[in-house]
């Protein structure tokens, strides 16, 4: 997005960019107002909607070269894949085990590497902290729409998934990685936890994102720091040497949704998700918070 | 100053999490020392294990082994630790760690759920019936076995106290016991060492927990000489002794699943393993007919050898010559080659594959193995 982009929509929402005193009556008023002018912006960029385009073609892509070559790979690649044929809903199983490793954290590292480092880069920050906007305000605004980025991209691809499986393929019962089936209930009630798993299983990534962009001005090293680390994450979890360093990686878990397809539920991975995101949330939030706060801002 | 200030949560953060972390951990010590008191023979301890045999709960299982063997998940295809069909699957459970969900109500209704990443295995069984069944492969194996009530009039009828003092006895020669207290899961347990006297055996140590209340094995680890980490642990990481719901017992094979059915026509004849998924799929027809020689002990207790003959009828393996390309690939990449044959050294026992077709195994070095096979 161009300079000019950005002013544009600093433009548009004039109340919060400009708020005159955090103590005034507007700004006691429209509490949430920076908030909804930070999701506003997010969403509204081309960049953003295009992410979020490449991310829904991805289970598109997979129904399709399954319709097409009508194989189901004979046991071979992602998980699920095999599935659909007989069931479209695998589609939104299968498109999430193909973007958790790489499409999904490329997409988050991109926003939450941007998040203090675009405006700084843009030279919007010096403007959004004289609003006056406190440091820490700022900083949660700013993660919020890192959450938010997260979980729009999981439900993209999980909606986009269900229905171009439903267009594409027979649907029926869901059966389970136990062996079980699950009709209608079942399977919309598993799909939400699974989509609230897996943009949990995001958010301490998405707080080393925010960290590494208070540490620069220029967004794409923050974004490709990010990224870096999310793939390196990924290579140290496979190597069994290093097993006793796995439960402490932040991407151990992202494959752990399919404990909400067995039958009883097993939520041992999802507490153990939870706890280890939040503990990168304290750290890293902690560490942008710290460094943000010290920094001087000098565009 | 204000500078440092506005530093110090991004410094308490990492201490409150590790502090967080482990204080389950202090906490769980706390229990484990407060339980100090007299600690029962080993016999009464083996006693409380049999009569366990009732008991119902449900519990997270993990499992490691540290066997010196490589971990051979990435020699199978890419995505898949598990989804080999047997001896694959049998190496699978002996090198990489496991996690597995086990409900027991009570001795005919039992299930394991081997918890592999976007998969599952599952070893059901409810009374007569035995289900076992693999995600991956979208298979399923139906096992009825006869009237197990049949079965159960032959066994003896002795008491445990009976049993376990029998065994006791039998051991003490070559074994010491010690049994001392600690935790496990939460729960108190009775931990019983057992420790071999011979120098021969490559096991330093056998180690069973069991729950004081209940009498269920929570943890069984077998210690390798040399070696710090257990060459195989089984531990209950948390339990629950309310009885498992009656559906986790039932299973109904999804539509489009290839499923198996056997029936055991010999009365009184096992229900088979239900702890290893991978011996039950084991096909006849890699039996050869002829001679009936069966396999034989050499020698006694800890140091004693397994020796199969070849193209016995309790050999699946009938000689280096006869294996598949994958499988000799498979045990290429294994084991090593010794004078008239090729052997396997783990940190806990040897197995020797001769060139003629017999199969030496035990808890000794492979040289040990070598000498009895001359």
């Amino acid at each position: 997005m161009s300079r000019a982009e950005a002013a544009a929509a600093a433009r548009e929402e004039p109340d919060a960019r400009t708020e005159p005193h955090p103590e005034s009556a507007q700004g006691r008023l429209r509490p949430f107002a920076l908030l909804g002018s930070e999701l506003g912006r997010l969403f509204r960029r081309g960049r953003t909607i295009a992410m979020l385009a490449a991310l829904a073609a991805v289970p598109v892509l997979i129904a399709v070269a399954v319709r097409v070559t009508n194989a189901g790979g004979g046991g071979r690649g992602p998980a699920f894949l095999g599935s659909i044929t007989h069931n479209g809903l695998f589609v939104a199983f299968t498109a999430l085990v193909v973007c958790i490793p790489l499409f999904l954290p490329l997409t988050l590292g991109v926003v939450s590497g941007d998040t203090v480092a675009g405006e700084a880069s843009h030279g919007t920050l010096r403007y959004l902290l004289i609003a006056p906007t406190g440091r820490l305000r700022l900083l949660l605004v700013k993660y919020a729409g890192v959450i938010a980025f997260a979980l729009a991209a999981t439900v993209t691809v999980v909606l986009v998934g269900v229905l171009i499986g439903a267009l594409l393929f027979p649907v029926g019962p869901i059966t389970l990685l136990s062996g079980d089936t699950v009709g209608t209930a079942g399977f919309v009630g598993r799909t939400t936890l699974m989509a609230g798993y897996v943009a949990m299983s995001l958010l301490g990534f998405g707080a080393i994102g925010l960290f590494a962009s208070t540490l620069t001005t220029v967004p794409v090293g923050a974004m490709a720091g990010t990224v870096v680390l999310a793939v390196v994450s990924q290579i140290l979890d496979a190597l069994p040497q290093l097993d006793w360093l796995h439960p402490w990686l932040f991407s151990h878990y992202w494959l752990g949704f399919g404990d909400l397809l067995r039958d009883p539920i097993v939520w041992d991975s999802y507490g153990q998700n939870a706890a280890l995101q939040a503990g990168y949330v304290v750290v890293f939030g902690g560490l942008a918070y710290a460094r943000f706060a010290t920094k001087d801002i000098l565009s | 100053m204000k500078r440092l200030l506005k530093w110090l949560p991004a410094l308490v953060a990492p201490v409150v999490v590790v502090g967080a972390m482990a204080a389950p951990a202090f906490a769980g010590a706390r229990t484990a020392e407060s339980a100090k008191s007299g600690t029962p023979s080993a016999s009464a301890v083996l006693a409380l294990v049999a009569k366990s045999g009732t008991a119902h709960y449900s519990g997270t299982l993990r499992q490691t082994s540290d066997l010196g063997l490589p971990d051979l998940s990435s020699l199978q295809t890419g995505s898949g630790a598990g989804s080999a069909d047997g001896t694959a699957g049998i190496l699978d459970l002996l090198t990489a760690p496991h996690t597995a969900k086990v409900y027991v109500d009570g001795p005919r209704k039992q299930r394991v759920q081997v918890l592999d990443s976007l998969a599952e295995r599952d070893v059901i069984r409810n009374g007569r019936q035995v289900w076992v069944w693999d995600s991956k492969k979208n298979t399923a194996l139906h096992v009825t076995s006869p009237t197990t009530s049949a079965a159960r009039a032959d066994a003896p009828t002795t008491t445990p106290q009976d049993l376990a003092g029998r065994l006791l006895s039998e051991a003490k020669n070559d074994t010491t016991f010690r049994v001392t207290k600690g935790s496990v899961a939460g729960r108190s347990v009775f931990t019983l060492t057992a420790t071999p006297k011979p120098a021969g055996t490559l096991v330093s140590k056998a180690i069973v927990s069991v729950d004081t209340k209940t009498g269920v094995p929570l943890r069984v680890e077998l210690d390798a000489r040399g070696q710090a980490t257990p060459a195989a642990s089984v531990s209950f990481s948390s339990i629950d002794f309310r009885r498992p719901a009656a559906k986790n017992f039932t299973f109904t094979p999804p539509k489009g699943a290839k499923v198996t059915t056997k029936r055991l026509s010999t009365p009184g004849a096992n229900t088979p393993n239900t702890s290893t998924p991978g011996t039950v799929q084991q096909s006849p027809d890699n039996r050869r007919p002829g001679s009936f020689e069966g396999p034989s002990v050499i020698g006694s207790g800890w140091t004693s050898i397994l020796a199969v003959p070849a193209g016995s009828s309790g050999s699946a393996f009938g000689g280096l010559g006869e294996l598949t390309a994958d499988q000799s690939h498979l045990v290429n990449e294994l084991t090593q080659k010794v004078s008239g044959g090729r052997g396997l050294q783990t940190s806990v026992f040897s197995l020797l594959l001769t060139d003629d077709g017999r199969v030496y195994a035990g808890a000794v070095p492979l040289s040990a193995l070598e000498s009895a096979a001359r």
